[in-house]
Parts: structure tokens; sequence; C-alpha cells
């Protein structure tokens, strides 16, 4: 224990004297972690998309109880598209991303029971941005389609003198909609948006990988590059503590990442909703975060214990640099994955990738999000034991002779 | 092994890959002696120093340090051996201070890390507010007090000095050769150094070895050297020596 305190004693205080590194690891995931907030919703709304919505039919008719004129369909589009921050004309502008033709007859049609009335819709190829507008019309247009379907069909019942109901006609499936937790217990939107918090945040893991993966890179093969290892491995510190010392010194770092990590994401969680008030800033659940914290150390860990292999075996600095930043590679990997799919749902083979930390990892968070505390503990576990047991076995691969020897 | 030899070397070879870089050395160090390895670079000091230290592992014959077999028994000495290496650099970000007192740390046992610190102190010799400055603000010559002093102030039974004044001026060399000569007195150790300055082991050593290309052409002391082969001082010795190896 002794020699553990010794190596970690001397690592402590070169790891608080390294201001701008501290630096760095705190403050690259509070800025990267809002600004990527940022990126996917503000963003987006800074881009210049024209819609032109052009009317080239100028009339007005009836059907029912409903009178509609294109000018007014026109006008329910544009005040939408406006609203939403898109700049729209009314001049048939070839600069348009985004073109709505409304052609003549298309109200004498709309109104009429033997034709159906066309649009047509020209999306410029290449910009997001002009799909997210092209989409926004077609639900635009839906509605106002709806609303005449429902005329139409009233209309038609007074004609048989029949009593109607348009969602009877128009809709005769009625869907209803129960969401479920996996424990059988209701769900509602708060447990919905928990669960793709939690999914987004198990991302934001990302970034706890990297400061420790690197440091315990950059502390065993630098220290034989500064060379300061080899009257250090001279003296009575026993292997395993060294190892461990500096394992554990490099969590202390990867710690201080977590934390700022978690402070990351919670920007990131709120950021987007400053800039768009359409949005309320839902509850961020406070055991989420919790479970972030302990995933975060576990991450960490998980790092590490897959990073010292390599790195001990590594005879430069610059691939052990190259070595961890594969641990952080296949990290990064596994936590966007977690986006799309529960890793611990999936089919065999496919379901051994839950042996890599990570996945576990990932599986926690998104269990706890779930509201199964047990089972996101349990993959905790995995990944902790998993960890701690490759860090401890890591200690026997320490080769004085390969660490000395080796060129640099 | 007797007491009084702290290190035992018995054919000792040391290949890495095709390479033979010792070719059967052999040599005993006696106990409170300042023994040293006189060769040019690239005769195999390092790597017979290493051996000794129990950093690198023998391709063939044995070494025995404090009566135990190295590298096989070598955690039951460290506590006894410190080790210099010949470009070993202080932890830049800690102080001279903190630089002794985590080697104090790292071989204290049950002793006073204190008082180790305070004898480290002595033996580098530098003003209280220099080994309060980080390293990393230290010439050369104050670093290698440090690391000479971290070396010492453990009283090891055996030190290894590999190279100690290697880059030193005139004057920083002086003070590491008579810091080595007069604390190793002082406190009991053997050191087993090594060098190419010929005039360094003639005036710091009682007997050295004059290795070359991985064999230790002549051994003893100085003057035993000398006689031997009609030379008048190490450098003419060691010429005579190499000469029909063409060196």
């Amino acid at each position: 224990m002794r020699d553990l305190y010794v190596v970690l004693w001397k690592e402590l205080r070169e790891i608080a004297r390294d201001r701008r590194t501290l630096l760095a690891v705190v403050l690259t995931p509070i800025a990267t972690l809002p600004l990527l907030g940022i990126a996917l919703v503000y963003l987006p709304g800074l881009q210049e998309v024209l819609v032109a919505v052009v009317d080239e039919d100028l009339s007005e008719g009836s059907v029912g109880n409903l009178t509609v004129s294109s000018q007014s369909v026109v006008r329910f589009v544009r005040g939408y598209l406006e609203a939403w921050g898109f700049a729209v004309t009314e001049e048939d502008a070839e600069a348009a991303d985004v073109v709505l033709r409304v052609p003549a007859g298309f109200v004498a049609n709309l109104t009429s029971f033997e034709h159906q009335a066309s649009v047509v819709l020209v999306k410029r190829l290449g910009s997001p941005r002009a799909d997210q507008a092209a989409t926004y019309v077609e639900l635009l247009l839906n509605y106002v389609s709806r609303l005449v379907s429902e005329a139409k069909v009233l209309a038609l019942g007074e004609l048989a003198g029949q009593d109607v109901s348009a969602e009877a006609v128009l809709s005769p499936i009625s869907l209803k909609r129960v969401v479920v937790a996996p424990t059988g217990a209701p769900a509602g939107l708060r447990e919905e948006l928990k669960l793709q918090l939690g999914r987004l945040l198990a991302v934001s893991l990302a970034f706890v990988t990297t400061p420790a993966a690197s440091y315990i890179a950059d502390s065993l093969v630098g220290e034989r590059e500064r060379r300061t290892l080899e009257k250090l491995l001279s003296t009575p510190i026993s292997r395993s503590s060294f190892i461990l010392g500096k394992s554990l010194a490099a969590s202390v770092v990867g710690l201080v990442g977590g934390t700022s990590s978690v402070a990351g994401a919670v920007l990131l969680y709120a950021v987007p909703a400053l800039f768009r008030p359409t949005d309320a800033l839902p509850h961020l659940p406070s055991e989420i975060l919790v479970v972030l914290f302990l995933c975060s150390y576990a991450s960490i860990l998980a790092s590490l214990s897959i990073s010292l292999p390599v790195v001990l075996a590594s005879p430069t600095i610059r691939a052990a640099s190259i070595s961890s930043t594969s641990a952080i590679g296949l990290a990064s990997v596994v936590y966007l994955a977690t986006l799309f799919v529960n890793l611990d749902e999936l089919r065999m083979p496919a379901s051994l990738v839950l042996a890599v930390p990570y996945a576990s990892i990932a599986s926690a968070v998104v269990r706890a999000a779930l509201g199964e505390p047990l089972r996101a503990a349990g993959y905790l576990a995995y990944s902790l034991a998993f960890s701690v047991a490759l860090i401890l076995a890591s200690t026997r691969l320490l080769d004085p002779e390969r660490m000395v020897a080796s060129r640099t | 092994m007797s007491d009084h030899v702290a290190v035992r070397v018995s054919g000792l070879r040391k290949l890495f890959g095709k390479t033979e870089v010792l070719r059967g050395v052999s040599l005993e160090v006696r106990a409170g002696e300042v023994f040293g390895v006189v060769g040019p670079n690239g005769a195999g000091k390092t790597t017979l120093l290493r051996i000794v230290a129990g950093l690198l592992r023998p391709s063939s014959g044995e070494v025995e340090v404090l009566g135990h077999r190295v590298p096989e028994e070598v955690d039951r000495v460290r506590r006894h051996v410190s080790y210099l290496p010949e470009e070993a650099n202080l932890y830049a970000r800690l102080t001279g201070l903190e630089n002794l007192r985590l080697f104090a740390m790292a071989y204290a046992g049950n002793r006073d890390v204190g008082e180790i610190v305070e004898l480290g102190t002595a033996i580098a010799g530098l003003p209280e507010s220099d080994l309060k400055r980080r390293a990393e603000t230290y010439s050369k010559g104050m670093s290698r007090r440090v690391l000479v002093a971290a070396s010492l102030m453990v009283r090891p039974r055996l030190t290894i000095l590999d190279e100690p004044t290697a880059g030193l001026d005139v004057v920083s060399a002086r003070y590491v050769r008579e810091v080595v000569r007069r604390f190793s007195r002082e406190l009991g150790t053997t050191v087993l150094l090594s060098s190419h300055n010929m005039f360094e082991v003639s005036k710091v050593c009682d007997r050295v070895a004059l290795i070359y290309s991985g064999r230790v052409l002549a051994l003893g002391r100085v003057d035993e050297i000398l006689a031997g082969v009609g030379a008048e001082d190490l450098e003419e010795a060691f010429a005579k020596l190499v000469g029909g190896e063409g060196a």
C-alpha cells in the first residue's frame, strides 16, 4: 500500500501542476457538448432557405359549408413557414430552394367530387434545411386536404340524408397509442423524454474516455521518453503498485473530465432550449445525472483497462497514443450505436457485444432511463469487474527490459 | 558469496536479437569499494549495470547482488540497491525537494523520510531556495547533483551509477566525484560506476575493469593494471590492450 501511495503522490502532484492539460480536460466537454446542441438545433435555423409559393390559380370555390380560395391556402402555408423561420416569396423565384406551385384549376378540382386537385412541389437537392421545408409544406397541405375531405363527407351525407361522422368515414380505424415501461407501468411523455435523454447522454460518455486513455499512454511511455522511468523502475516500488498508482491517477484525470462531461451534458440539454423558445425545457431527472456520473467513471476504467496492455507493449509514445486512440474510437462507436439500438436486446452472435464494457455501460444508462435500476446496476458491475480484472492482469505485463531497452 | 563481495558476475552474456553486447563478463565488486567499469561508448557498460540493477535479463551466465541471484531474487535486494541511469532526469514538475522526497519514500521502509531527505539535501549541496524550485528550471549540473543525492541518501548497500558525470562541466563533475567518494565512505556504500573517462575512474575508483566490445580486458587496482601493461595512465593502458583488436 505504501508503494501505491508513493506512485499516487508523485502522479497527483504532477497532474496538479500541469494546469494547461487540466484546463483542457475540464473545458473540452463543457465547450463541445453545448456546441453539439447548438449545431443540432440552432445552426440549421441559420441556413437561408427560400420557399416560393406560387399561386397560378387565383380562384375561390366552396364545398359544403367550406369556402376555400387558392390565396387562403397560400397564406396558410406562408404563415406557418415564416413562423418556422423560412424566407417565403410568392414570386416565381429561380433562386428558391423549394417551390410550391398551385396550378390553374386547383380550387375547382379541390371542391369537386369528381376530380383530384394537384399541386407541384419542387425541391432543390442537397440542403437538409430545404428537405425540412418541403416536409413542412407536405404536412400543411395534408392538413388542408383533411379539412376539405371532412367538408366533402359532410356535404355528401347531407345530400344522402344520412347522419355522417367525418372521422368515421375518413378514419374508420381509431388507433389508441399506449406506451408502457418494461415494468408494465404506463409511460408518458416524461418517460419517453427521459429515455431519449438517456440515449443522448450515453453518447456524451465518449468524451470521458479521451483524457484517461491519453493520460495513461503519456504516463507510462512518456515517462520513458522523459528519462525518468528507468530510475523509478529500479526502486523497491513493486510493479503492481507502479501500474495501479498510475491507473488510479489516470482515473482521477478521467473523473475530472467526467464531471465536466456531466456539466457539458446539462448544457447540451439546456442550450438548444435557450435558442428555441418554442421548446419547453423539460425536467432533467437527477437520477439520470447520477447514473451518468457513475457510468463516466466506469467508462474511464474501461478505457484504462483496454489501453493499458497495448500501451505497455508500445515502443514509442506515438505508438502508445495511437493505441489508446483506438480504445477511444471503439467507445465512440458503441456509444453512438446506443442512439439507435438497445445493445442488450440483440440476437446472438451480435449480443456478444455486451462483453465489451462500453456496451454494458451504455446499456446501464438506457436501463436506468427505462426505470430498471437492477439491470442497470448489473451492467455497471460487470463493466467495473471487467476493467479491474484487466488492469490487475496488466500489472503482470510490465516488463522492465522492454520498457528500458526499447528504442524511443 | 562471502559478505565482503557485493556483486559477483560470472560468464555473463547478453544478446539483443543477434547482437551480442556482453560476451562472457566475469568480475567481483568488493563490499565498501568504489568499483569502476571503464570503456568506450558501446563497450557494454550500461547493459552490464542494467543487468546488475535487475532491469535486464542475462542471456546466460550468473549475477549475484548482495548474496541474491539477479534477476530471480531481485525484489529481495531492491531496497538495498540504488541505481542512477546515465541520462536520467528529475521529474520536471516536481521541485528538487519533492524529487528527493519521492525516492526517500520509495526506499524508506520503517525509516524516517524527513531524515533521509535531510541527508539528500546535504549531499546535493544546493541552497534551499534552489531545492524549492521546480526541477524544470534546473541546469544539468544541478539536476545531476540532486539525482546523485537521491541515490546515496537512502543509504543503499550498493549504488550503481552509470556515467554519473557525463555531459557535466568541470565544476559539477568535480563535485559529483567528491560526493561519491566521500559519502560512499561515510555511509559504507559499495559503488559500482561506469565511465568512459579514464581520468575520472583513476581519481575515484579503488579498482576498475577495462571493458571493450563486451569483454573484460583487465581488472584490478589502477596501479596494478598500469604496471601489468607497462603504461603511464589508464588511457595508454587501454590503447595497448585493445591495440590488437584495431581500436
